[in-house]
C-alpha cells in the first residue's frame, strides 16, 4: 500500500471513531511534487579494489578528482551520454534562482557515455592536482558541486545527476592545513589585574595571558575563543605556534598561567577563571592593547585546548560545570565546543576527569616519556579520558612524537623509535587543529575528512610522510539521530550476545571480552592478561572505576571469522552512511609480532536473501596500524575504520541494506593478514548527520538551534524552522506585562507577544495547532488540523502521516507532539492565561537537520539567525536604534510567512495580515498595556523564582521567573516545567516484525523497541527494575498481554494465531506505575503484515 | 657532567648531580653518583636480560622488532622512583612577608588562608625538581607544604613560600614521596614526616637559619610580592628562568565589567 492510501485508511479509521468530517479524505488527494533530479555521491578518487571507488569530501589541492557513478545503484544511468560538469557550488536556493551550468575545469565541461557493468567503466577523471582552487580564506576549503547533465541542454534539471545542492557541496578542495591563514596576527602579553583574579579565583601567582588575534578584528564580525591550558613546567608563552596559526585564520586565542603545580584540579579553576575573566575584561576593553576586542568575541563559542596536567585540567573543568560546583559568570557548558586535550594525565579518575557530553579530541603521543602510557600507571594513560566521552569523540596518536613535541619550549621528553621531533609535530598538530576546531565551531563539512580518514590516504598536505610517520584517528560519531550501537560490549557480558541483544558466532580462537585494560604492569603478552596493551579505562578502584569494554582474538594461518547478527530492530542500515568501529593490534601479542605491518581483514555483510558484499578494510589505505615498537612494547593504539554502507552495493552485489541480518569479519589468508591478534569495540552505524535542539518558550525567549539565546517580540506569523520541504510556522500575539523586559542577546528592552498558534508542513501535510480559525481562543482547548481538516486525538491520540511522520497527543501537558520524517520532533505545550483569555504555547525542538528560520543557526559572525535568501545580518549594532530597526524589522519582515507561504488554517475572508501588528513591539516602550486588555497584576520576582525553582537550564529558569512575574500568570512556570519533563522524559516506541508475511499457524515474532525520544537511548533499566511494558495492538485492538520492556529496551511478543488477511501491528509503551524516569508512548508507523492461508 | 645520552632520555633526571654535602640528611655526592650509576647500570641489565629471559617476549623472539633505543617501561618506572625522603642542600635566604590582602595556599589539600609566611631560597638536588606531569616529589617544611615558585631543574635554587608561622630552626625541609601538593592532608604530612625523621633528615642549624634571615616585606598582595621580591630572587638564583620574572612583572589589564 502506497503511504498516502496507509494515511487516508488511518484517517478514515479516526473520523469513523471520532465522527468528524468525511472532508478529510479529499484533503489527502493533493501529491508530493515528483524530484527529477538525483542527488548521488560521484566525486572522490578510484581503488584498485573493491569497491573501486572511494566518495570523499575533501580533496587536497594537490590531489586530482574523479567521478564515478555505478550502473547498479543508478541504472537509468546505463545507455545515457551526459555531460560532466565540475561547477562552484551553491545550496538549494541558489541552484532554485538558477540552475545553468559553469564548468570550471580546465577544459570545461566533459561528455561521458555510462554503461552497465562496473563502477570501474564509469569512473572519470575530472580535474588534475592543484586545477581547482582551495583558497578558502578562513575556510578549509573550496565548494564544488558535480552535476551529470544527461539531458545534455546545461541546465540542472530533468533527470540529472547532482553531487552537492543543499548544504553540503559535492566536494572540497582544501588547502593545506599546516601553512597559516590569511590574516595578519596581533599578538598580547599582559597580566590581569589581582583583583580581576580574586574575583574569578585566579591565584596572584597565575594572571599571566599571552593572546593572538587577527590584526585587522575591528573590520570582521565576532570571533570563537580558543583557551590554552598549559602542563606542568610548560609555559604558557609556549603555545604561540597554536595561538599565530588558529589566530590566522580568524580565531581570537588565549594562552593562560596556569596553576599546575598543586595539581589538575587547581588547574581547572584556573582555566575556568581565565576563561571567564577573559571575556569580562575583553567586554571592559580592558586588555592592553586589545580595545579592538571588545565587540568581536563570540563567547558563545569556545574551544578548551589543555596540555598533560592542564589536559586533565579542561576536562575537570566541565566536569565542575556540569555538576554545579563551579558555575561561570560569562559562559555556559553549552558554549564550550569543543574540548581538546593534549597528553592528559589521569589523576582524578572516572567520576572527575570527565568530558561527560562535550565534544572531545585527544592527542596522544606514542613516544612520551612523561604521560607515557605504560601499563601499571593509570595517571599516565592517556585514552581513559577519551573512553570516558560520552558525545562526539574522537583521538589521534601520533607515533614518534614525544610529550614536549606538543609545545614549542623545548625539551622532547621522549622516548622510542622514529622520532618525528618538535617540528614534523607541530605540522600534524597544526594541521589537524585546524579542521578539528572548524569541525565544531563551524559545522565545517570537509573538516571531517581530516578526523576520520586514513592518514597514509588523506592528511595536512603539509603534514610529514614517510615510513616512520604513523598517525592514526579514533573518530566516535555521537550524533543522537543515526548512531545505531550494534556491540560496544558495555551491557552483554556474554561472549555469543552483542550488546545489543543479537547473537554473535565466532571461529576465530582465543575470543575474550573484558575491560580495555592491560591486568598488570607490563604489555607482554600471556594468556592470563589477553588485553595488554590495553589503556583505555581501569576499574583498579578507588577514583578509577571505568566501563569501557570490547572484545580480543586472534586466528593464525586459516580463515576464520567473527559474526554479529543483527537485531530484527536495527536491520534497515538504509538510513545510515557508515558502518564503522575501532580496533587495534594486540601488543607483542606473537601473532603481532610474527607480520609485522599494516594488518587487514575483511568485513563481509549478509541480508536475508544470504546476498552478501565484503570490502577489504585496506581497500581505503591502511589498515590497523603497527603497534609503535617501543622496548617492552607499549599501548594499543585503537583506530576507527569507516566504511561507506552504499560501497558493499557496487558491481551489482546484489546486497539489500534494506535487511542486513549479519556483519562478519572475515579473518585469515583468504581475506586479508594471514595471522594476527585483534581488539575490537563500538560496531555502530553512523551518519555524520547533525543535528540540534531548539526551543521558544513564554514570551517568546528563543533558544536557537546553534544554542544562543535571544527575545524576538515581533507580532505576526513567522517561520520558525525550515529545511527543504519541512517548515515550523509561529504566531506571535502582542500581550501585556508589567513593563518591558530587557534581554542580554539583543540589548533592548522589549515590550512582549506569547506564541499564539503552530503550524507546519508534515511530509507534504499542513497540521496547524490554533486556537481556532479566527483566533478567538477558548478555555476548551486548541484545535488539530490536518490539511484543514479537525481532527481529535483524544479519539486517535497518534496519527501516521507517512515516511515515518506523525501527530500524535503530547504525553503530557495537553499539547501535541509532531514527529517529521527527517527526524524532527516539535513538543507543543499549551497554557491557559484565564485572565487574558488566550492560549501560550511552549514549543520545544528535538532531533532536527533544520537550520533555516528564526529559530536558526546563527553563523559566525552574525548576531541574528541568517535570513532567508542566505545572507547574515552582522554583528550585532552598536546603536540600539539600529538593532531595534534590524531585529523587530529587517529581521521580522524577512522571516514574515505570507498568505501564500502560510501553513496556518484562517476563517473566510481572512488572512496572515489579521494576525499582524507591525507596530509591535514599540520602540523605546516604557509601559506595556494593550487596549481592552486587562492591566497585569504582577508577581514578586523571588516568589517568580522559587516557581521556576525545578526548571534545570538556567536560561529557562531566568526566563521562566522573567515571564511569570511581569505577566503576573503563574501557569507560565507549569508549562515550562511541564515542557522540560516531556524533553528529558518523552519516549519513542518503534515496532518491528521478524518477517513481513506469515501463513496462517505460523509463529511470528514482533519486536517493540522503546528509545528516549532527545537521546535516542533505548531505556534500559537497572536489573531487577520493573521499566513497563509494551501492549501490542493488532488492527487497532490489543493484541495478547502486555510485554515486559527487558534490559535491552525491548518487549518482544511471539504469537502463531493470527488470522488470514493484511493486519496493521502497533505497540503502546506503558511505564510502570513507579517509573518517574520515562513517559508513555505509542508507535508512529504500524507495522504491516500479511498472513496468507494454509500452515506450512 | 650530564649523565644521560640521546639514545637514553629516561634518564634525563639523572643529571649534574654534583653538589657539596651538608648535614641536613643529603648524601654525600660522591656516593650519590655511584649510587646513580649503579641505577643506571642496573636499569640497562633489565632492558637486555629480562625480555631474553622472558620466553613469550615478543621482543625477545624477533629482536629486529625491537629496537634498542630505549630503556624498558620497567626501568622507566624505577627511574621515577626517586630517591625520597630527600633533604634540601641548604637554605640561602629567608624573608618574611605580610600580605594586605591574603590569599589561599593551593598546595595543600584544605588551601589555608595565608596573609603571612616566608619567601625562601634553597639549594636542592636538581633531580627532584626536574618538572613532569606525572606525581613530582612535594617539598615540606615541618607541617606544611612549600608552594614552589620557579622549577629549579636547572639552576638547583627552588624559591617558595612556606605560609604562616614556622620556626625553621626547628622544622625540617625535606622532599618527599610523588603526590599531588593539592591532595596533601595533615595525615599525609604526618606520613612523610615519619619518613624524613627515620632518615634522620633534620632541620637547618639556628645559625644557618639566623644567617638566612633577611628584612619583612609588606606587600599589597601576592601578585605584588612575586612582581617585586620573588622577581628579583628568580632573576638571582635561577637566571635560567627570567621569563618567570618578566611574566610577573608584565603589565596589567583594567577595569572590570560589573558583574
Amino acid at each position: 500500500m502506497t503511504r498516502k492510501g496507509t494515511i487516508m485508511l488511518t484517517i478514515a479509521a479516526a473520523m469513523r471513531k471520532s465522527a468528524a468530517s468525511f472532508a478529510l479524505l479529499i484533503a489527502f488527494l493533493c501529491a508530493l511534487p515528483a524530484q527529477a533530479i538525483t542527488k548521488a555521491e560521484l566525486a572522490g578518487h578510484p581503488l584498485p579494489t573493491y569497491p573501486f571507488f572511494h566518495y570523499v569530501k575533501a580533496v587536497n589541492t594537490n590531489n586530482s578528482v574523479h567521478v564515478a557513478i555505478d550502473p547498479s545503484r543508478y541504472p537509468t544511468i546505463v545507455g545515457q551520454t551526459c555531460d560532466v560538469y565540475v561547477v562552484a557550488a551553491k545550496k538549494t536556493i541558489g541552484w532554485n534562482l538558477n540552475n545553468t551550468l559553469t564548468d570550471v575545469t580546465f577544459g570545461g565541461m566533459q561528455t561521458q557515455s555510462f554503461v552497465s557493468g562496473l563502477i570501474q567503466s564509469n569512473t572519470f577523471q575530472v580535474t588534475v592536482p592543484s586545477e581547482l582552487s582551495g583558497a578558502a580564506g578562513t575556510g578549509l576549503g573550496v565548494g564544488y558541486d558535480v552535476v551529470l547533465d544527461c539531458n545534455q541542454n546545461g541546465l540542472l534539471d530533468g533527470n540529472d545527476f547532482i553531487d552537492g545542492r543543499n548544504n553540503e557541496s559535492g566536494f572540497y578542495i582544501v588547502h593545506d592545513t599546516t601553512t597559516p591563514g590569511p590574516y595578519a596576527v596581533t599578538e598580547l602579553t599582559y597580566n590581569l589585574p589581582a583583583a580581576v583574579g580574586v574575583t574569578f579565583g585566579i591565584p596572584g601567582s597565575h594572571l599571566a595571558q599571552n593572546t593572538f588575534f587577527p590584526s585587522n578584528i575591528a573590520t570582521l564580525n565576532q570571533l570563537p575563543l580558543i583557551v590554552v591550558s598549559h602542563g606542568n613546567g610548560h609555559n604558557y608563552q609556549w603555545y604561540d605556534h597554536i595561538g599565530n596559526h588558529l589566530a590566522s585564520y580568524g580565531y581570537i586565542v588565549m594562552s593562560h598561567a596556569n596553576n599546575t603545580g598543586p595539581g589538575p584540579v587547581n588547574a581547572s579553576t584556573t582555566t575556568l577563571g581565565h576563561t571567564d575573566a577573559f571575556i569580562n575584561q575583553v567586554a571592559a576593553g580592558a586588555i592592553p592593547g586589545g580595545a579592538a576586542l571588545t565587540t568581536h568575541l563570540d563567547a558563545d563559542r569556545i574551544v578548551w585546548i589543555g596540555h598533560s596536567r592542564g589536559a586533565e585540567g579542561v576536562a575537570i573543568s566541565y566536569d565542575r560545570m556540569v555538576d554545579g560546583t563551579y558555575v561561570p559568570v560569562n559562559y555556559i557548558p553549552n558554549d564550550i565546543k569543543l574540548i581538546s586535550s593534549m597528553l592528559p594525565t589521569d589523576f582524578t579518575g572516572t567520576a572527575v576527569a570527565n568530558p561527560h557530553k562535550a565534544n572531545f579530541h585527544l592527542w596522544t603521543a606514542s613516544g612520551d616519556a612523561d604521560v607515557d602510557g605504560s601499563a601499571g600507571c593509570n595517571v599516565c594513560q592517556t585514552y581513559h579520558l577519551h573512553d570516558r566521552a560520552e558525545k562526539h569523540r574522537q583521538s589521534t596518536t601520533v607515533q614518534g612524537a614525544g610529550h614536549g613535541d606538543f609545545h614549542n619550549g623545548g625539551g622532547s621528553v621522549f622516548s622510542g623509535p622514529c622520532a618525528l621531533g618538535p617540528l614534523n609535530t607541530h605540522l600534524i598538530e597544526l594541521g589537524h587543529f585546524l579542521p578539528l576546531v572548524k569541525r565544531y565551531v563551524d559545522d565545517n563539512i570537509p573538516s571531517v575528512d581530516f578526523l576520520t580518514r586514513q592518514y597514509e590516504t588523506f592528511r595536512p598536505i603539509g603534514a610529514p610522510t614517510n615510513a616512520c610517520t604513523v598517525v592514526t584517528h579514533e573518530y566516535y560519531d555521537g550524533s543522537v539521530i543515526g548512531t545505531v550501537v550494534l556491540d560496544d560490549y558495555q551491557s552483554q557480558f556474554a561472549l555469543n550476545t552483542s550488546s545489543s541483544g543479537a547473537g554473535v558466532t565466532f571461529t576465530v580462537n582465543n575470543v575474550v571480552e573484558g575491560l580495555l585494560d592491560d591486568n598488570n604492569g607490563n604489555f607482554a603478552w600471556t594468556t592470563t592478561d589477553p588485553f595488554n596493551g590495553a589503556t583505555q579505562g581501569s576499574a583498579s578502584g578507588g577514583v578509577y572505576n571505568d566501563t569501557t569494554r570490547g572484545v580480543v582474538f586472534d586466528w593464525t594461518g586459516t580463515d576464520r571469522y567473527y559474526e554479529w547478527a543483527i537485531p530484527v530492530t536495527e536491520q534497515n542500515f538504509a538510513d545510515d552512511l557508515y558502518l564503522s568501529f575501532r580496533g587495534a593490534q594486540g601488543t607483542q601479542h606473537p601473532n603481532t609480532v610474527a607480520v609485522l605491518g599494516d594488518l587487514t581483514f575483511t568485513v563481509t555483510l549478509r541480508d536475508s536473501a544470504a546476498n552478501t558484499s565484503s570490502i577489504n578494510i585496506g581497500a581505503y589505505g591502511g589498515g590497523l596500524e603497527e603497534p609503535y615498537q617501543r622496548l617492552s612494547g607499549w599501548h594499543n593504539e585503537m583506530e576507527t575504520i569507516r566504511i561507506r554502507l552504499t560501497d558493499f552495493l557496487n558491481n551489482n552485489s546484489g546486497l539489500n541494506l534494506n535487511n542486513i541480518v549479519a556483519i562478519r569479519f572475515n579473518v585469515g589468508p583468504t581475506w586479508g593478514s594471514p595471522q594476527g591478534r585483534v581488539v575490537i569495540d563500538d560496531l555502530v552505524l553512523s551518519n555524520d548527520r547533525a543535528v540540534y535542539d531548539g526551543a521558544d518558550n513564554g514570551d517568546p525567549h528563543i533558544r536557537t538551534v546553534s544554542g544562543e539565546n535571544y527575545d524576538f517580540h515581533s507580532a505576526g506569523e513567522f517561520t520558525l524552522l525550515r529545511d527543504g520541504d519541512m517548515e515550523i510556522q509561529v504566531r506571535q500575539t502582542p500581550v501585556p506585562s508589567a513593563g518591558p523586559i530587557p534581554n542580554g542577546h539583543t540589548g533592548l528592552t522589549s515590550c512582549v507577544s506569547i506564541n499564539t498558534a503552530v503550524a507546519a508542513r508534515v511530509s507534504g501535510h499542513r497540521v496547524t495547532y490554533q486556537p481556532s480559525l479566527t483566533g478567538d481562543a477558548s478555555p476548551a482547548g486548541m484545535q488539530v488540523r490536518i490539511d484543514g481538516t479537525l481532527v481529535d486525538l483524544d479519539a486517535v491520540p497518534s496519527i501516521p502521516l507517512g515516511g515515518g511522520a506523525r501527530v500524535a497527543r503530547a504525553s503530557i501537558g495537553g499539547g501535541i507532539q509532531i514527529d517529521f520524517a527527517d527526524g524532527t520532533t516539535l513538543l507543543v505545550v499549551p497554557g491557559w492565561w484565564g485572565s487574558h483569555n488566550v492560549w501560550y504555547l511552549n514549543l520545544s525542538i528535538l532531533n532536527t537537520p533544520a537550520t533555516e528560520g528564526i529559530m536558526g543557526f546563527i553563523p559566525p559572525g552574525s548576531w541574528l539567525p541568517t535570513l532567508p535568501d542566505g545572507s547574515s545580518m552582522g554583528p550585532r549594532p552598536a546603536s540600539a536604534a539600529t538593532r531595534f530597526a534590524d531585529l523587530n524589522q529587517k529581521f521580522a519582515d524577512a522571516w514574515r510567512v505570507t498568505n501564500k507561504t502560510s501553513l496556518f488554517d484562517y476563517a473566510p475572508g481572512m488572512g496572515t495580515e489579521h494576525f499582524t501588528n507591525k507596530a509591535w513591539p514599540v520602540e523605546n516602550a516604557t509601559s506595556c498595556t494593550l487596549p481592552e486588555r486587562p492591566l497585569v497584576k504582577p508577581i514578586d520576582r523571588a516568589v517568580a523564582e522559587q516557581m521556576c525553582g525545578q526548571i534545570v537550564n538556567r536560561d529557562d529558569r531566568a526566563n521562566c521567573a522573567f515571564d511569570v512575574a511581569l505577566t503576573g500568570e503563574a501557569n507560565f512556570a507549569k508549562t515550562y516545567t511541564d515542557s522540560q519533563t516531556l524533553v528529558q522524559r518523552a519516549t519513542q516506541t518503534e515496532v518491528f516484525g521478524t518477517k513481513q508475511a506469515s501463513r496462517a499457524g505460523e509463529r511470528v515474532d514482533f519486536v517493540a523497541v522503546v528509545k528516549n525520544k532527545k537521546t535516542g537511548d533505548r531505556i534500559a533499566p537497572a536489573k531487577g527494575r520493573d521499566t513497563g511494558a509494551v501492549q501490542f495492538t493488532l488492527d487497532g485492538a490489543k493484541l495478547g498481554k502486555p510485554v515486559k520492556v527487558d534490559a535491552f529496551g525491548r518487549a518482544t511478543l511471539t504469537t502463531s494465531r493470527l488470522k488470514p488477511g493484511k493486519h496493521q501491528i502497533g505497540a503502546t509503551y506503558v511505564p510502570a506505575k513507579a517509573e518517574t524516569e520515562f513517559l508513555p508512548s505509542v508507535s508512529a508507523d504500524t507495522l504491516d503484515h500479511v498472513v496468507t492461508e494454509g500452515r506450512r | 657532567m650530564p649523565l644521560h645520552t640521546a639514545s637514553a632520555p629516561g634518564v634525563l633526571f639523572l643529571m649534574e648531580i654534583v653538589m657539596p654535602a651538608n648535614s641536613n640528611g643529603v648524601p654525600k655526592p660522591t656516593s650519590r653518583r655511584l649510587e646513580l650509576f649503579t641505577w643506571l647500570a642496573a636499569f640497562w641489565l633489565i632492558a637486555l636480560v629480562v625480555p631474553a629471559c622472558l620466553g613469550q617476549n615478543a621482543a625477545a623472539a624477533k629482536p629486529q622488532a625491537v629496537p634498542a633505543d630505549a630503556p624498558s617501561q620497567e626501568a622507566v618506572a624505577k627511574l621515577r622512583m626517586l630517591p625520597t625522603p630527600s633533604g634540601v642542600y641548604d637554605i640561602l635566604e629567608i624573608h618574611p612577608f605580610r600580605l594586605k590582602m591574603g590569599y589561599h595556599h593551593d598546595w595543600l589539600e584544605s588551601r589555608p588562608f595565608v596573609s603571612e609566611g616566608l619567601l625562601v631560597v634553597l639549594r636542592v638536588d636538581p633531580s627532584l625538581v626536574v618538572p613532569r606531569n606525572t606525581a613530582e616529589p612535594v617539598l615540606y617544611a615541618g607541617d606544611r607544604t612549600v608552594q614552589r615558585l620557579n622549577k629549579g631543574n636547572v639552576s638547583g635554587f627552588v624559591i617558595g613560600i612556606i605560609p604562616g608561622n614556622i620556626d625553621l630552626a626547628t622544622a625540617p625541609i625535606w622532599f618527599g614521596r610523588p603526590e599531588l601538593p593539592e591532595r596533601v592532608t595533615p595525615d599525609v604530612i604526618v606520613a612523610e614526616r615519619s619518613l624524613a625523621d627515620s632518615v634522620a633528615i633534620k632541620p637547618f642549624s639556628p645559625e644557618k637559619i639566623a644567617a638566612a634571615q633577611r628584612d619583612p616585606i609588606i606587600a599589597g598582595d601576592l601578585a605584588s610580592l612575586l612582581r617585586g621580591p620573588a622577581a628579583d630572587l628568580v632573576l638571582k638564583y635561577s637566571p635560567d628562568e627570567k621569563d618567570l620574572a618578566e611574566t610577573w612583572r608584565l603589565p596589567s589589564a583594567g577595569t572590570m565589567v560589573p558583574r
